[in-house]
């Protein structure tokens, strides 16, 4: 199997009989700049199937963002480079129109945004931005709409819907406002959501209302869902499949379960164990992640998460290791020393003996904790 | 939630800083803002107290509060003994030199035009702290410390540097005069998961190397149990529990913590996340607090009593404190109000907390034996209007008569004696409706006080 075409596998390994949903192929999304062209995302495949919910992770400027925001077509920058390809149902995204696309949104995909009080119009009502879908796209009358979006802040729980579809956002709560956009997202039916850090500026009592909300909300209409975030705990317990993004690029993607159970990839070992978690005593001293993510104008040229690595080897800063299929069908990985394998093993044996202080402190951690993550 | 009392606080002397009943109150015009409401903390030499809830709870409010930025509405705040709330501004300049504070936002709290070994040797600056050369070996040593190298940070500015690394520079900053506590403010929200362990991990570093106290607040409890020596759990202005953070995690006793630990998303994909248990709706606003416990509105175990009653922060535990009458660990609280005899609906909704108002003043005022003094008091005043009134009508009398007229007629034959004309002017007509005014009011007291 040559590298290159492993990418592909991703399609065939999710795609069901029924055919994807969102087929994404070597997507990319570029920004010219004048210092340079920044390479946001850089070559991403993934399929989805309608139902599933697909999870993003990574950490602020690894793309993700960029990534949903570009498939749908909602950058419209002049600066905007967009190459590849992303299918909808058998439509592509790549090079369609405005007037296109549309149609597209809010009938057939739809986005939630991570801030409810910029996303959200200060000066219109509540009923008059949920209306304002249904009446353009379904040519509801005006009465009909409006009866509708009282259905619609019911359905997301808005108690007394009568009386809040006549208010302006900041009448709301942040949680409110989140059910609100929700509720606008979902007015038209769409069977793609994306949900791009939908609760990060909620609070955690709000932020559990809301995910179960999104998730009820899927499995009632359906829908496919691209759940965006920074928490590995959100995706955790929501989704189907993980995609970990790092300087544009996916490191690794699989089953949920899979990917918790057998981390391959140094990033997503890295980015688990710097999560303080519950489970552990107090003062548990944290393993983080030493530098800072890439520059995406000029990345390194092999892999790139290599000078932040605690396995690197001379190869990994010269050849970029491609996203390969590991022994479990459906989780792959980009990497040449993967976590838990003999390689990795002794990639970090020999880094730790040559006293990289990294791989020094990993093999610590892991000596305290026998099993680690592995 | 709603917990006042000091049943948690320790011996003063052996404590680095004590807040004691601290109340901080905003006024909007939409309202009195009960920011914070009655809480008392300490911190002992040493210690980290992690202070935790949701926003709007007043956690940050507390920590600006105990800078006295702005001083509080009502408490006292003993730092090394000393009540900040009660000394002037020049000496609160010199304690805040051992008392720093560390912002969220890493970007916005860094002077944007400033080199950062300007700004890290500022306040060295400002107390003249040894010679130049000194304060630049000080400078080279904390930024050392907090891992970063002093010849390459030092000439740069602050939008050179990453958020992590801005917070880097912060703590270098708050560290330069050695000081006795640090108030973290949110130190690692703004940062992603990575740097924030590493920032987790210096503060540990720091507080060991500099022996420095720490109050850290946060709403991520994760984070505050990785930090803390001991949790205090905030909502709405109030404590709720107080405990050390393995104890307090693994056995909540306040309804309100188990919920919150609920909410919080696990990196485990084996926890299914179950709604069950998960709060409803929103913070109540903190301009109409709820009566009572102020968590009662959202609380899964809420009864009457907990609209009735404030709860008071009690020992539940070995060095476990909570403020709930219904606890989930140890036992119910003792009653301290009596109950109504009759049964009354569970005040769980907003609507219904204007008759548990009304029910718990007639409770007040059927108890206290204050209304029959307040009565008796009404009573002698009465008297002692009564007996003003009668004197002015005779004084009034003696100096009219003296001048040849009489309380109810002028006559303006005028005397010789110039100071009596003045006299009877003067009286006549304000002599008159003293009298009356005062013998008025006191006859009214006293039909008052019979009715």
């Amino acid at each position: 199997m040559t590298k290159p075409q492993a990418t592909s596998r991703v399609l065939t390994a999710t795609s069901g009989h029924e055919g994807p949903l969102l087929q994404v192929d070597d997507f990319r999304t570029h920004f010219e700049t004048p210092t340079g062209i920044v390479k946001a995302v850089d070559g991403v495949s993934f399929t989805l199937k309608r139902g599933d919910t697909l999870g993003i992770v990574g950490e602020s400027g690894s793309g993700k963002t960029v990534l949903a925001r570009s498939v749908m077509g909602l950058l419209t920058g002049k600066n905007v480079i967009r190459s590849g390809s992303a299918r909808y149902n058998g439509t592509e995204l790549v090079g369609a129109s405005e007037s296109q696309l549309r149609d597209l949104w809010g009938t057939e995909m739809a986005m939630v945004f991570q801030d409810p009080m910029t996303s959200l119009n200060p000066v219109l009502k509540v009923g008059r931005q949920i209306t304002e879908g249904l009446r353009y796209h379904l040519k509801l009358s005006k009465a009909e709409a409006r009866a509708q979006a009282r259905q619609l802040l019911d359905s997301v729980g808005i108690p007394d819907p009568n009386r809040r579809i006549s208010q302006y956002p900041h009448e709301l709560s942040g949680g409110m406002r989140q059910r609100v956009t929700i509720a606008i997202a979902l007015a038209c039916g769409p069977t793609l959501l994306f949900a791009d850090e939908p609760t990060t500026a909620l609070d955690v009592t709000v932020q559990a209302q809301i995910l179960d909300l999104l998730q009820r909300q899927q499995i009632e209409r359906f829908m496919a869902m691209v759940l965006v975030t920074h928490d590995l705990g959100v995706v955790a317990g929501r989704t189907d499949h993980i995609a970990v993004m790092y300087a544009g690029q996916i490191v690794e993607y699989a089953p949920t379960r899979e990917l918790f159970a057998n981390v391959l990839m140094p990033y997503t070992d890295a980015l688990l164990h710097s999560i303080p978690k519950l489970s552990q005593p107090s003062h548990t001293r944290l393993q983080s992640i030493g530098g800072r993510p890439p520059d995406l104008i000029n990345p390194p040229s092999g892999c790139r998460f290599a000078p932040r690595c605690p396995y690197v080897q001379p190869k990994c800063t010269s050849e970029m290791p491609p996203l390969q299929e590991a022994e479990t069908p459906g989780h792959f990985y980009r990497c040449w020393f993967p976590v838990g394998t003999d390689a990795g093993r002794e990639a970090l044996a020999q880094n730790a003996a040559l006293g990289i202080p990294a791989a020094v402190s990993l093999t610590q951690t892991l000596a305290d904790k026998p099993g680690g993550t592995a | 939630m709603a917990g006042t009392g000091t049943a948690h606080l320790r011996d003063p002397d052996d404590v680095l800083m004590r807040i004691e009943d601290l109340t901080v109150e905003f006024h909007t015009s939409a309202g009195i803002v009960h920011a914070v409401s009655g809480i008392s903390l300490d911190v002992r030499q040493g210690e980290t107290l992690g202070l935790v809830g949701e926003s709007g709870c007043g956690k940050s409010t507390t920590g600006r509060a105990i800078m006295q930025l702005p001083a509080p509405t009502s408490g006292r705040v003993l730092f090394e003994g000393i009540d900040l709330a009660a000394i002037d501004g020049k000496h609160l300049r010199e304690v805040r030199t051992r008392l720093q504070f560390i912002f969220q936002d890493p970007i916005s709290s860094l002077n944007p035009r400033r080199k950062v070994k300007d700004i890290v040797a500022e306040p060295l600056r400002i107390w003249k702290r040894g010679t130049e050369q000194e304060r630049q070996a000080r400078v080279t040593e904390v930024l050392d410390a907090v891992g970063l190298d002093p010849a390459v940070a030092g000439d740069k500015r602050p939008h050179e540097f990453s958020g992590g690394q801005c917070q880097r520079i912060s703590i270098a900053r708050s560290l330069v005069l050695e000081p006795k506590l640090v108030i973290c403010d949110e130190p690692v929200s703004a940062l992603d998961v990575s740097v924030q362990a590493q920032i987790l991990n210096l503060l540990e570093d720091m507080k060991a190397r500099y022996k420095i106290t720490l109050i850290f607040i946060a709403h991520d409890l994760a984070v505050v149990k990785n930090i803390s020596d001991r949790v205090a759990v905030m909502y709405l202005g109030k404590i709720c529990e107080v405990g050390s953070p393995d104890d307090l995690y693994a056995t909540p006793a306040h309804p309100y913590t188990a919920a919150l630990l609920r909410s919080i998303p696990v990196p485990d994909p084996t926890v299914v996340p179950s709604s069950s248990g998960l709060l409803l709706g929103d913070l109540p606003s903190p301009i109409d607090p709820p009566n009572g416990c102020r968590f009662r509105t959202r609380c899964p175990a809420a009864q009457e009593r907990c609209a009735l009653e404030e709860p008071q922060i009690r020992a539940v535990a070995e060095d476990h404190f909570v403020a709930c009458h219904f606890p989930l660990v140890g036992t119910t609280a003792p009653i301290s109000l009596p109950m109504p005899a009759g049964p009354v609906s569970v005040p769980t909704s907003p609507s219904s907390r204007t008759v548990t108002g009304d029910e718990m003043g007639e409770q007040r005022r059927m108890t206290g034996d204050e209304s029959g003094n307040n009565a008796g008091s009404t009573a002698s005043g009465s008297v002692l209007l009564i007996g003003a009134g009668v004197t002015a009508f005779i004084v009034c009398s003696i100096v009219q008569a003296a001048g040849g007229s009489s309380m109810f007629t002028m006559s303006f034959e005028s005397p010789d004696n110039f100071l009596l004309e003045l006299a009877m002017q003067v009286t006549f007509w304000p002599g008159w409706l003293a009298t009356v005014g005062l013998i008025g009011a006191g006859v009214l007291g006293l039909v008052d006080r019979d009715s």
